[in-house]
Formats: C-alpha cells, sequence, structure tokens
C-alpha cells in the first residue's frame, strides 16, 4: 500500500546530505512507512532536505511526524514545501509554518542537480 | 447826593439870609451885635452827619465871601472874615458832639452843652480870628472891642436861631401838641407885642415883660417855645435897635454899648429860659418814668406770673407781688437774699452762674431751678430773663419772669432720666449722640449750634474730635445750613424730626433723629453714619445689572442642563450641550473625548471644520487645549475678509465618569463680540461640571441598558443560526418597545441526529417577567430536545420541567424537527395556533395535528404528535397568537391573511416573508402582545455524497479518492476541496484510530450534501465512542484543524456513537 499512497526519493548531496522528496499523500496510514523511508534513507547524513511540495495530500498524521522529525533532529532537517501547495497549507492551517522552519525552495547548497553531478 | 445838594442850598440861603439882615441892622463898619447866621451854620453842623460837614462849610463859605464881597469888603479881609465864620461852628459843633452825640435841648446836660461850646467858646474863637482880620489886614485898631461885639453878636445868634433850628426839629416836639399850641401861640403874641411896646414906644418899665414871658414859656411850654421867643424877642431888638431908637439913649449909653448890653441881657435871659425849660423837661421825664415803673409793678404785682427787675450791678431791685405771695417771703434783708433763700440749694449754684453767664454775653436767658413754694415745697420754675432796652446804657440790668413748671418739669425730668438711660443704652449701641445748644444772632437767627455733649461713638460716626464745647461751624466751617436751618426748627419750634440727609462738607450721610430738650433751644440728636449702606445700596442698584445677568445665566445654565437631560444617551447629550453653548457662548463648541470629537456646533458664519480648527488651536497663543481649563485671547491676525478665524479660545474639562474625561473647546469668531473672559469661562466650567454629571449618568444608563439587551439577547436564540439545506429567518416584535423581547420566543438548532429543531411558544404576558419565564422555557425545550426526537414526548418533559420550582404559569409551544435529507418533519402543538406550510406549487396546509393543551395548564396530559414531509422549496411559517389577533378582528380573518400573504410570497426569500408578515398583519400600531415569526424554506441538498467504510485507516485514500471524484461533479473551487479533504480525513482518521480500539472494527459513515448555497455540509457517524477530553488533547492537531476549516464544527458523542457535523463554507479559508 505504501508504494502507490507516497513515494520517497532520496538523493545524496556530498557525503553527508540527503534530499528527501515526498510525493503522493500521507495520512494515518501510511506515516510509519515513510518515516521509515526516510530514516533508512538518511542514516550518518548532516543534513536532510525534506520536500513536501510535491504532497497530494497530508493530515494532522504527517503533521505530528514533521513535528517529531524537527524536535529530533532539529540540526540537520530542513523542510520544504512551496507556499502554495497541499502540505504547506496544511502546515499552515495547524499553524506550524514557523516552528518547523519551513522554506519555499531547496536551499542552494544542497541543489539536488549538484549531487547528480557528484 | 440830592441831600447834600439839598442841605448846600439851603445852608448857603439860610446863611446869606442871616448875614444880610446882620448888614441890614449893622451898617457901621464894625462887627454886628446880632449874627443870626452863625446859628444858622452851627445847627446845621449839628444836624448832619459828619461826612456831610464839608458841604455845610461849603455852603456858609459860599454865602459869606458872596456878601462881604457885595458890602466892599476886600477879598482879603472878607477871606479873613469867611474863615473866622467858619473856624467858629466847626469847634463848637466838634466840641458838642464830642459831649453829646445827638443835642436835645430839652435835656440839660444837652443844653449846658450847646451853651458852653456853640455859644461861648465856638464864637470866641471866631471872634478872635475875625478881629485879628479887622485889625491886621485892614488896618483898624480896637481888637478887644471888636472881639467882645462879635462874640456876642455870634453868641446871641448861635444861641437864638440855633437853638430854634434845633428845637423845631420834630423828635423835639412835645406829644400833646393841640393844648401846647394855643399857649405857645399865646405867650408868643405877648411876647412880640410887649417887645414892640418896649423898643417901639419906649415904654421901659415894660421891658422886663417879654423876660417874664420867656420863663413862663421855659416852665410851661419847654425848650422849642423859649427858643423860639428869645429868638423873636431878639430879632425885634437888634431890628429896633438898628434903627437908632433911643431907647438906649435914656440909658445915657451910646447906641452900640447899649445894644451890646442888650445882646448880652437877652443871651443870658434866653439861655436862663432855655435852662429853666430843660430842667423842667428833666423833671417832667422822671415824674414820667416813674408813674410808668408805678404802673408796671401794678401790672406785674397783678399779674399771675413772677416778674423781677435788675439793675445793672445784677442787684434785683424789684420782685413783683406775684413772688412774694407764691414764696410767702418778705424783702427783709433785701430782695438778693429774698430770692436767694428760695432757691433750692442744689440749683442756686447752677443757676446763679448761668445768669451772670448770660449777663455778661448780654443775652437772652432761660434758667430752670427749683423754687420753693410758700408751704415749703420746691417746685420747678423757668425763670427767663432778657435785656432792660435802657435808652443810653449799655448795661441797664434785666427784666425777667419766673413761671411755675413743676407738672412740665415732672415729665421733663422723668424724660431726662429716660434720656439718660438712653445715653447710657447709646454709649453701648451703634448710634452717635449728642446734645447741642443753638446759637442765634442779634436778630435772633439760628447761625451755629454749639456741641454740649456727645457720647463715644460720636467721633466714630461724624469724624469730630474734641466736639465738646464747640460750634459745628468751628469744626466744619462749610457746614451747610440747611443742618442748622432743620435743628433750629427742632430747638426752637420743639418738635422732634427724623430724616436722613449727606452732607458734603463732612462727606458722610446720615441717618438723623432730632428732638428738642431742656433748656430752651437745645436738642438732641441720634444719628447713624450710613455712608457706607448708603454707598452699598448704590452698589446694590449698580449690581442689579449685574444680578439680572447673574440670573439670566442661571436660567441658561438650567435651560442648557434641563435640555441636555432630555436627550437620551451620551452623545445625545453631549451633541444637545455644545448646541445649546452656541451662540450664547461661543461661535463654536466642539465637545472632544480621547482624540474624537464626538459634538460640535458652530453659529451661522462660524467656522464648521471643527477638525481644523482643532489642529490649528495649538498655533493659538500656544494652549494647551487638555490642560486645566483656559482661556486663550489671541490678537486678531486674520484679514478683515476672514472673519472666520477664531479669535478667543477656551477649554474646558468636563468629566464624563470615573476616569473618562472630555474636553469642551469654545471658539469665538465674531469680531463683534469681545474675547473669553474669566466669567465666561466660569459659565463654561459650571455647566461643563453639571453637564458632565449627566453625560456620566447617561453611560451608566447606556450601560445599563446595553447590559439589559444583552441579557435580553441571551434570551433568544443564536441569530447566527444557519444550516444549509434550510434558509432560516425569524422576527421578533415585543409588544413593549422598551424591551426587545417579551414573553414569546422562536429556537432553531440542529439536533445530535442532524435533524433541525424548530420551536415557537408563547408564555402568557408581556415584559420583563414573561420574558425570563420565556428564557427559562426556550433554554428547557433546546436542552430537553437533544434527548428525544420525538415532538409529543419533547413538551411532556418541557411540561414538567415548566411546573417545577423554576417553571412558568401558562405556555403555549409548538416544536418540530426536521430530517435535512428526507423533508421529514416531526411536530407537537402544545394550545399553539397550527403553523402554515406552502409548497412551491403555492398548496397550502396547516399543520394542525399533534395537538395537546398548552404547557401547564393540565396534569400529565398526553401529548402526541404528527408528521409531515415538506417538499423541497416548501416554506414553513411559524408564529405566536400576536401575528393573527387584531382587536376588533376575528382570528380567522388573521389566518385568511396569513395564508394570502404567504401564497402571494411563496417564491420570495424567507426574510422577504418575515418583513411582509409583520409590516402587513401588525401593521397597525395597536399590537398589544409580542409577535414572534420563524419562517423557514427547506433546500434539500442539491448533491450528496455518501459513504460507509469500515474503520480502517486503508480505507482513507479511498474514500478521498472516491470524493474527489464525487468533487468533480459538483462546483467546488480548489479552497473548498482543500479543506474538505483534511477537515474529512481528520474526522474519519479519529473514528478509525479511536472508535473501536476496544471493540473491533466498525462502520463509519460518511455524508455529504452540497447545498443550493454551495455550502457542504459533512457528517461523520461511527458507533464508536472514541471521543473523551484525554484523546482530544493528543488528537488536538486533528480536532484543531477542523475547527479552524470548518463552519459549525460539532461533535456529539454518546453511547450510541459519535457524530461529527461540520460546514465547510464556500470560499471559505
Amino acid at each position: 500500500m505504501t508504494g502507490p499512497l507516497a513515494q520517497v526519493d532520496l538523493q545524496r548531496r556530498g557525503a553527508d546530505a540527503v534530499v528527501a522528496t515526498l510525493t503522493g499523500e500521507i495520512d494515518g496510514s501510511n506515516i510509519g512507512d515513510v518515516h521509515a523511508a526516510v530514516a533508512d534513507g538518511t542514516k550518518g547524513v548532516t543534513k536532510l532536505v525534506l520536500v513536501l511540495t510535491g504532497l497530494d495530500y497530508m493530515d494532522s498524521q504527517g503533521l505530528r511526524w514533521l513535528v517529531q522529525l524537527v524536535v529530533c533532529e532539529r540540526e540537520r532537517t530542513t523542510i520544504v514545501a512551496a507556499p502554495t501547495s497541499i502540505s504547506a497549507r496544511t502546515i499552515s492551517v495547524a499553524g506550524l509554518t514557523a516552528s518547523l522552519g519551513v522554506v519555499a525552495d531547496v536551499p542552494e547548497p544542497a541543489a539536488p542537480g549538484d549531487a547528480h553531478r557528484d | 447826593m440830592n441831600r447834600l445838594i439839598l442841605i448846600y442850598v439851603a445852608v448857603a440861603l439860610s446863611y446869606g439870609a442871616g448875614s444880610q439882615l446882620s448888614f441890614a441892622w449893622f451898617e457901621t463898619g464894625t462887627s454886628a451885635a446880632f449874627f443870626p447866621a452863625a446859628g444858622v451854620t452851627l445847627a446845621a453842623l449839628l444836624l448832619v452827619e459828619r461826612r456831610a460837614w464839608i458841604v455845610v462849610i461849603a455852603a456858609a463859605a459860599t454865602a459869606e465871601f458872596s456878601v462881604d464881597l457885595v458890602h466892599d469888603i476886600s477879598p482879603a479881609s472878607s477871606t479873613g472874615y469867611t474863615l473866622a465864620n467858619m473856624v467858629q461852628p466847626l469847634v463848637a459843633a466838634f466840641l458838642i458832639t464830642r459831649f453829646t452825640p445827638r443835642v436835645d435841648l430839652s435835656r440839660l446836660r444837652h443844653l449846658v452843652g450847646f451853651l458852653l461850646f456853640g455859644v461861648v467858646v465856638g464864637p470866641l474863637v471866631g471872634a478872635m480870628i475875625g478881629a485879628s482880620t479887622f485889625t491886621l489886614v485892614d488896618g483898624n485898631d480896637g481888637w478887644v472891642r471888636f472881639v467882645l461885639e462879635w462874640w456876642v453878636g455870634d453868641g446871641l445868634g448861635a444861641l437864638v436861631v440855633g437853638a430854634v433850628i434845633l428845637s423845631v426839629l420834630p423828635w423835639a416836639w412835645p406829644k400833646h401838641r393841640s393844648r401846647w399850641a394855643a399857649e405857645a401861640g399865646l405867650l408868643f403874641a405877648l411876647s412880640i407885642a410887649a417887645t414892640v411896646v418896649v423898643f417901639g414906644f419906649e415904654i421901659l418899665p415894660l421891658a422886663y415883660v417879654p423876660v417874664v414871658l420867656l420863663m413862663v414859656a421855659a416852665f410851661r411850654l419847654g425848650t422849642p417855645a423859649v427858643a423860639v421867643i428869645g429868638a423873636t424877642t431878639a430879632f425885634l431888638a437888634a431890628e429896633a435897635t438898628g434903627r437908632g431908637h433911643p431907647y438906649w439913649d435914656a440909658l445915657d449909653v451910646s447906641s452900640v454899648t447899649g445894644l451890646l448890653y442888650l445882646q448880652l441881657t437877652l443871651g443870658t435871659m434866653v439861655a436862663t429860659a432855655l435852662g429853666i425849660s430843660a430842667e423842667v423837661s428833666e423833671r417832667e421825664r422822671r415824674a414820667i418814668t416813674a408813674a410808668s415803673a408805678a404802673q408796671f409793678e401794678a401790672l406785674a404785682n397783678a399779674a399771675p406770673a413772677m416778674l423781677w427787675v435788675t439793675d445793672a450791678a445784677n442787684e434785683p431791685t424789684f420782685l413783683s407781688r406775684g413772688w412774694f405771695e407764691y414764696t410767702g417771703e418778705d424783702a427783709s434783708g433785701g430782695l438778693l437774699a429774698a430770692w436767694q433763700r428760695t432757691v433750692h440749694p442744689d440749683d442756686l449754684d447752677r443757676t446763679r452762674r448761668s445768669y451772670l453767664a448770660a449777663v455778661s454775653r448780654h443775652e437772652a436767658f432761660a434758667i430752670d431751678y427749683r423754687l420753693r413754694r410758700a408751704d415749703g415745697a420746691y417746685r420747678w420754675v423757668l425763670d427767663s430773663g432778657r435785656p432792660r432796652a435802657e435808652h443810653g446804657a449799655t448795661r441797664a440790668g434785666y427784666v425777667g419772669s419766673m413761671i411755675d413748671v413743676h407738672e412740665r418739669q415732672q415729665s421733663a425730668t422723668a424724660l431726662k432720666e429716660s434720656e439718660g438711660r438712653l445715653r447710657t443704652l447709646f454709649s453701648s449701641i451703634d448710634e452717635g449722640f449728642c446734645i447741642c445748644e443753638m446759637i442765634v444772632d442779634e436778630h435772633g437767627r439760628a447761625v451755629d449750634y454749639r456741641f454740649v455733649e456727645v457720647n463715644v461713638l460720636f467721633g466714630v460716626m461724624t469724624g469730630l474730635d474734641d466736639a465738646v464745647n464747640r460750634t459745628a461751624k468751628e469744626l466744619i466751617p462749610d457746614l451747610e445750613p440747611v443742618w442748622i436751618d432743620t435743628y433750629a426748627r427742632v430747638a426752637f419750634e420743639r418738635s422732634p424730626t427724623r430724616f436722613s440727609l449727606a452732607s458734603a462738607a463732612m462727606g458722610r450721610h446720615f441717618d438723623v433723629y432730632a428732638t428738642p430738650v431742656e433748656p430752651y433751644g437745645c436738642f438732641a440728636l441720634v444719628f447713624t453714619d450710613v455712608t457706607e449702606a448708603t454707598r452699598a445700596a448704590q452698589a446694590l442698584r449698580d449690581s442689579e445689572a449685574a444680578e439680572r445677568h447673574a440670573r439670566d445665566l442661571a436660567e441658561f445654565t438650567t435651560l442648557v442642563l434641563t435640555e441636555v437631560e432630555a436627550a437620551d444617551g451620551v452623545h445625545a447629550r453631549a451633541r444637545r450641550l455644545v448646541e445649546l453653548m452656541v451662540p450664547r457662548l461661543a461661535d463654536v463648541a466642539a465637545f472632544e473625548v480621547g482624540a474624537d470629537v464626538i459634538a460640535s456646533a458652530h453659529h451661522d458664519g462660524a467656522p464648521h471644520d471643527i477638525a481644523r480648527i482643532l489642529e490649528s488651536r495649538d498655533g493659538i497663543a500656544g494652549s494647551d487645549p487638555r490642560a486645566a481649563c483656559e482661556v486663550v485671547a489671541e490678537e486678531r491676525t486674520a484679514a478683515p475678509d476672514d472673519e472666520r478665524v477664531p479669535h478667543s479660545y477656551v477649554t474646558v474639562p468636563i468629566e464624563i465618569g470615573p476616569g473618562r474625561a472630555g474636553t469642551i473647546h469654545l471658539w469665538r469668531n465674531d469680531p463683534e463680540r469681545p474675547t473669553f473672559g474669566h466669567d465666561d469661562r466660569d459659565v463654561a466650567t459650571g455647566l461643563a461640571k453639571r453637564a458632565g454629571l449627566l453625560l456620566a449618568s447617561a453611560r451608566v444608563q447606556e450601560h445599563e441598558h446595553e447590559t439589559s439587551l444583552q441579557l435580553q439577547q441571551a434570551l433568544l436564540p443564536d441569530p447566527a443560526f444557519t444550516h444549509p439545506m434550510i434558509a432560516t429567518a425569524a422576527r421578533y416584535v415585543p409588544a413593549d418597545d422598551t424591551l426587545r423581547v417579551g414573553g414569546d420566543w422562536y429556537d432553531a438548532f440542529v439536533l445530535p441526529t442532524g435533524r433541525i429543531g424548530l420551536a415557537v411558544g408563547d408564555v402568557v404576558g408581556h415584559g420583563l417577567a414573561a420574558a425570563a419565564e420565556m428564557g427559562a422555557l426556550r433554554v428547557a425545550l433546546h436542552a430537553l430536545a437533544h434527548y428525544t426526537d420525538a415532538p409529543g414526548q419533547l413538551l411532556e418533559r418541557v411540561d414538567t420541567f415548566a411546573k417545577g420550582p423554576s417553571g412558568t404559569s401558562f405556555a403555549t409551544a409548538f416544536f418540530g424537527n426536521l430530517d435535512v435529507d428526507t423533508g421529514q418533519l416531526r411536530y407537537a402543538l402544545a394550545g399553539h395556533p397550527a403553523p402554515l406550510l406552502v409548497t412551491p406549487s403555492g398548496r397550502t396546509v396547516w399543520l394542525e395535528g399533534g395537538r395537546s393543551v398548552p404547557l401547564c395548564s393540565v396534569d400529565n396530559p398526553h401529548r402526541p404528535e404528527a408528521a409531515v414531509v415538506l417538499e423541497p422549496g416548501s416554506v414553513l411559517i411559524m408564529y405566536t397568537d400576536g401575528l393573527v389577533e387584531r382587536r376588533r378582528k376575528s382570528i380567522d380573518e388573521g389566518f385568511a391573511r396569513l395564508e394570502e400573504i404567504a401564497v402571494r410570497e411563496k417564491d420570495s426569500s424567507v426574510e422577504r416573508i418575515c418583513d411582509c408578515l409583520v409590516s402587513e398583519m401588525t401593521g397597525e400600531a395597536d399590537s398589544a402582545d409580542d409577535v414572534v415569526v420563524l419562517c423557514i424554506r427547506y433546500a434539500p441538498a442539491a448533491s450528496t455524497f455518501s459513504r460507509q467504510f469500515p474503520a480502517q485507516p486503508g480505507e482513507l485514500a479511498l474514500l478521498r479518492s472516491a470524493v474527489r471524484e464525487w468533487m468533480s461533479d459538483e462546483e467546488i473551487d480548489e479552497s473548498q476541496r482543500f479543506n474538505l479533504l483534511l477537515t474529512l480525513g481528520e474526522a474519519c482518521s479519529n473514528a478509525i484510530e479511536h472508535a473501536y480500539r476496544d471493540t473491533g472494527p466498525g462502520v463509519i459513515n460518511v455524508k455529504i450534501s452540497a447545498a443550493a448555497s454551495g455550502d457542504l455540509l459533512v457528517r461523520v457517524d461511527d458507533q464508536g465512542s472514541w471521543w473523551s477530553h484525554a484523546q482530544d488533547a493528543r488528537r488536538g492537531r486533528g480536532t484543531s484543524i477542523m475547527r479552524t476549516l470548518a463552519r459549525d464544527f460539532e461533535r456529539h458523542s454518546n453511547s450510541e456513537g459519535t457524530k461529527v457535523r461540520m460546514i465547510i463554507g464556500k470560499g471559505n479559508a
């Protein structure tokens, strides 16, 4: 069920950075899998960029995960969600945009293109 | 002047005649043996006043000189003789007038003077001058003889002619005239006859006859007759001698010598006769005086009064018989001793001193003292005296009288005693007091008054120090005569007076009571200096205008406050206040609270852009408008055409409640108006202070009103009730327009089952009490409705509640619940008018089923229910009887009217239907009852999504997928989609996660209805009971999202499960 509902695309940026791009939908049914996929794909990296802009649905379960993620791995985690995206609006409805440190775009040094060139 | 000319002419003619006679008689070249002119000159000098002597002398000199020249006497000699004839009478007249100022020859003393100086001394002086002229100028011999002849001739002339002239003057003539005239005429005739016989017929033995006649005249007729007869004799003798009659020959002497003898004899005779005559006159006079004294004494003795006479030595010379009878005294030891014996010893000294004081001033006096009566009793007498008028004597003693005034004096004494008491009183009260004595001049006219006694306050009241024994004019030289005249009337007419008068000389205004007091001529004054009072009165009059002004202000203030109070509410009162301040106080007025101008007013022609003025006010003398009240008068700098610029500004703080202050700004821009003064400020401040209280109370009232309205509002349902499938409108018209609610109510709410509860009710009565009962009933029904879907059962429960302790007395009610999906309405009526259902086609149905008795009417009534299915678009009209019951109209008319309007407006909005019903059915203003109208239109969902699925997480994605598919057919925008998916997901997620935790997977029912309005009604039902506060805390984020995104989010959880109901609005964020 995980496959069709949400996809996690992990891209390495150098030795210690990963950009995780999520698409599809996140709800209580797949949030555990999404978490596991991201966690596995980012072990040992010091920088995680979580891109949510492409999600079609995310509910309060997804928010809860994001909050846990940011609280536990604040040093390395950056959440990216374009302002008009579903995820950004959901985060906004919950009033978490600032506390989650949501940014609109992937930070330059860790741009996905760089990783591929490596 | 005419008199002097007359004197001149008379003297000149007389002198000339006398002189000519003398020349005619004695043309011998020697002096005349009889020179009548000498008598003319002397008499003339004695008769006229001294300043006219020069006229007499001039006339006599003219005549003498003329006659001398006529008789060929050289001018030098004429000058000498003239000198002699002038010096002679002058010397005589001078000496005589020194001796006796006015010559009365009937008095011996006067006669002696006349003879000595006029007849002897004067002519002797003249004779020596004349003789010197005769010998030295003319060169003749015989100075001694000439002197002798002159002396004799002029002496005789002075004697006989002068005496005649002086005697025949009116004052010398005796009063008893007729008999005297006859006697005088006889003697005169005999004298002439005798003289003619002696000298004409030379019958010498008869020569004594004229002498005898002269003596007879002297005794019988007095000096005038003697003078006339003597003069006649002298003339005749001289005439005879001058004609050379040989009389003297017989005596063997020369005629000249004889004449000399004759003249000496005549002179001696006439002088003697005159002397005798004078002596006789004197004796007669004394006899007359004695007779009149006796007569006075007789009168005095007969009179009841006691009279007395004193002499110049102040010794009494007479006391009347009345006195002796009254006192029982005799004259032993003298009259003075007798008088002194009778005077009361206590009064004697005082009386004596008063008498002597009056005598020393030669004034009349009046003294009262006690006189011992014959019976030994002392009686008060008034003893008044006046100087005796004694001719020729300056001090002749007094004559006076005593009158028994005892009776009068008794009262006077009493008066004095009371005066004494009054004086004591006056010395202690606020009035001036004095006793004064009038001072009169020699004509008896009051000219001044003397202060005899004054009290302490006298000085204070008058400003006069040391007034006692000084006169008013001494103290106040310019004292107005009116004071003296007024007091003179009091003192002499003995009548008291009261008056108020200002004295410019004293610079004061007095209220005076003046009363006569003893002794006569004295008066007492009781007075008050009312200068200040008068000034105060004037000031009062002056202040009347100010007072009127103040009264106007008071009226103005009252008007303003009354009007302000009449206005309702803070703003209305503030507006009224500033409106009334214009134009009376200012041309522009503004009321500022905080930074807001809540009210302003302006006069015609005054600026009305308050904000602009307020902005520019900082420019007015740098005033801080929020500082305490101040007045700023600004120099007018505006151009004449810009008269709107305020020139004066005042701010007044105004307290309009605790901790809430405003400011009243007042401006004046009318150039004609003065700038604000402090009085204006005071008026404005006073107004603000009192108006502030009114505004504060208005605030309190408004607050109370607001509170009341809020409380009343709380009795009514939430007007915000909306439902996607039901358009709702309601009208509430309380009968009491001071309230917003009455006994009627309506309610509309969503029941846990998703059905819509609709209620209309009516508690009997109106007003606040009914409203309170209504509120209780409404809340009870609302609350109880959650526990049953059966309207009849609900009404039974409400009835039970209403009969309870907090219940009502009597009420009717309609309750129905509507299934929005099916349009089924279950309803029941408790004594309530049937609602009207109107179908879209215009068919009407009165919902008359489910009827039962009103609430609280009977015990445990059966309350059935009925049901009806509403066609989509049907309108249901619920109401209270106030809508259909009209006075003087049957209720059926009301129902018919309701039906008519409802059908007519069936396609209108529910709002309009309500408006039409209320306005058309309660249009007449006589609605005595509350009116409630609740109107709904049933508009079921055009499209509905329904899905039932197992409560498993994996179902959520499927549900989302199905909903997305449904939404694609609906007109739902992106935002609403997002909101629907998220809220629905959260609701279902909650149900999946918690609802069946203990019981295993259950079923979740999801229903989404798209209303015609575009709103989406979302319902998620499960059969679990997952919801709890603790869970909510954990699930908070999801619930929070639903509350944020959905409208009317409701969650009802009970043993049967949990129902979530929410509306996702169109365009809802």
